[in-house]
């Protein structure tokens, strides 16, 4: 791969903010090393990883050895503030109202609910014969964040503190948990509560509540992050 | 003029999706996470989203169909059951533990991020196992 790709890929790990302080090139090491901090952060601040500095060390970029040590005392400690999101109520407001519109939009002219599981569930196969709406529509939301890092030079935050087992099995029980309640967030959350349906009302309360204490268990009861 | 019209909507959802956070799963758990590191973010995403849903559906649904199909195809069912209720909380354990929702990680996708598709190909497979029992019965 071209070193262009991973520092472009690294970057998306970089939160605006960091990226705005350092506007400057930056060496593609150094881009690195804030990659793996910002994931470290959430993935578990206690064992972020001899086995990343490890990979910067034989990564073809050469890194100073100060500049690992500096990683090593910079790493978050077993604070609360290693798992921090930025509060960003204006672009979440303003993501909602064009989630809201896309909602809309669909039901004036398709005169479909947006519910994002039951548009996959028409593609699995043997597919729905109305496949092709469904497909287009999958594919303009996946277009759109590319896009938008490809055109408007944005950095758009990811982060998943989970493992690649963790992650199969969280989205095997995801799929298996809103297609058995016919919805999810989009579905019973956005659609469903705008028609006040009181079966979205009970499945969003539900889930909100079982989220809620999951996450409550996870973080502070067994106390992994 | 359906698939162009549902590609546009696609790209305003998934432009939404982006802009409002809802993408990255940490933060979809930090706005569960009120007893430590508390991300309000996503209260404004679905407050947002309802203002506009619930004003556009009034408009919308009160015409006698729509622009491209014969019929509104809306949900009619009003029975609180069991497959409901457990499948919805079946699901927020997972929304809560993974960070991610349909809606949130397939836009994710479109990032490059391995972890989004492993996570839709998952999600995608679950529900295929749910579509093959019901349609056993």
């Amino acid at each position: 791969m071209p070193t262009g790709f991973w520092d472009a890929y690294a970057g998306l790990f970089t939160s605006s903010r960091d990226r705005k302080r350092e506007s400057s090139p930056l060496p593609a090491a150094n881009l690195r090393l804030r990659s793996s901090r910002a994931v470290g952060g959430v993935i578990g601040r206690r064992h972020i990883s001899s086995v990343m500095i490890e990979k910067f060390a034989s990564s073809r970029c050469p890194v100073p050895s100060e500049f690992l040590d500096l990683h090593h005392t910079m790493l978050p400690g077993p604070t609360r503030g290693s798992n921090m999101t930025e509060f960003t109520p204006l672009a979440s407001l303003l993501g909602g109202l064009l989630i809201g519109l896309a909602a809309v939009l669909l039901m004036a002219l398709h005169g479909r609910i947006m519910g994002l599981t039951g548009i996959l569930s028409g593609l699995l196969p043997p597919p729905d014969a109305d496949w092709s709406w469904r497909a287009a529509f999958l594919l303009g939301a996946i277009s759109a964040p590319a896009l938008i890092v490809a055109l408007g030079d944005r950095v758009i935050p990811f982060e998943t503190p989970l493992s690649f087992g963790a992650q199969v099995v969280g989205g095997l029980v995801v799929g298996i948990g809103a297609a058995l309640g016919s919805g999810c967030t989009s579905g019973h959350g956005v659609c469903g509560l705008a028609r006040l349906s009181p079966r979205s009302l009970v499945a969003t309360c539900t889930f909100m509540a079982t989220a809620l204490a999951t996450v409550f268990v996870i973080r502070h009861l067994l106390g992994s992050a | 003029m359906t698939i162009i019209a549902a590609l546009a909507i696609g790209l305003i959802f998934g432009t939404g999706i982006a802009v409002s956070g809802m993408i990255n799963p940490a933060k979809v758990i930090n706005f569960f996470d009120i007893a430590g590191t508390w991300d309000p973010s996503l209260a404004f995403v679905m407050a947002g989203a309802l203002a506009v849903t619930m004003v556009g559906y009034r408009v919308v649904l009160r015409r006698p169909a729509p622009v491209l199909d014969r019929e509104f195809h809306v949900p009619t069912s009003r029975q609180i059951d069991l497959p409901l209720v457990l499948g919805s909380a079946i699901f927020g354990i997972a929304w809560g533990a993974t960070g991610a929702c349909p809606g949130g990680i397939i836009p994710a996708i479109g990032l490059g991020e391995p972890a989004a598709l492993v996570f839709v190909v998952s999600i995608a497979i679950g529900i295929g196992i749910v579509r093959l029992v019901q349609a056993r019965r």
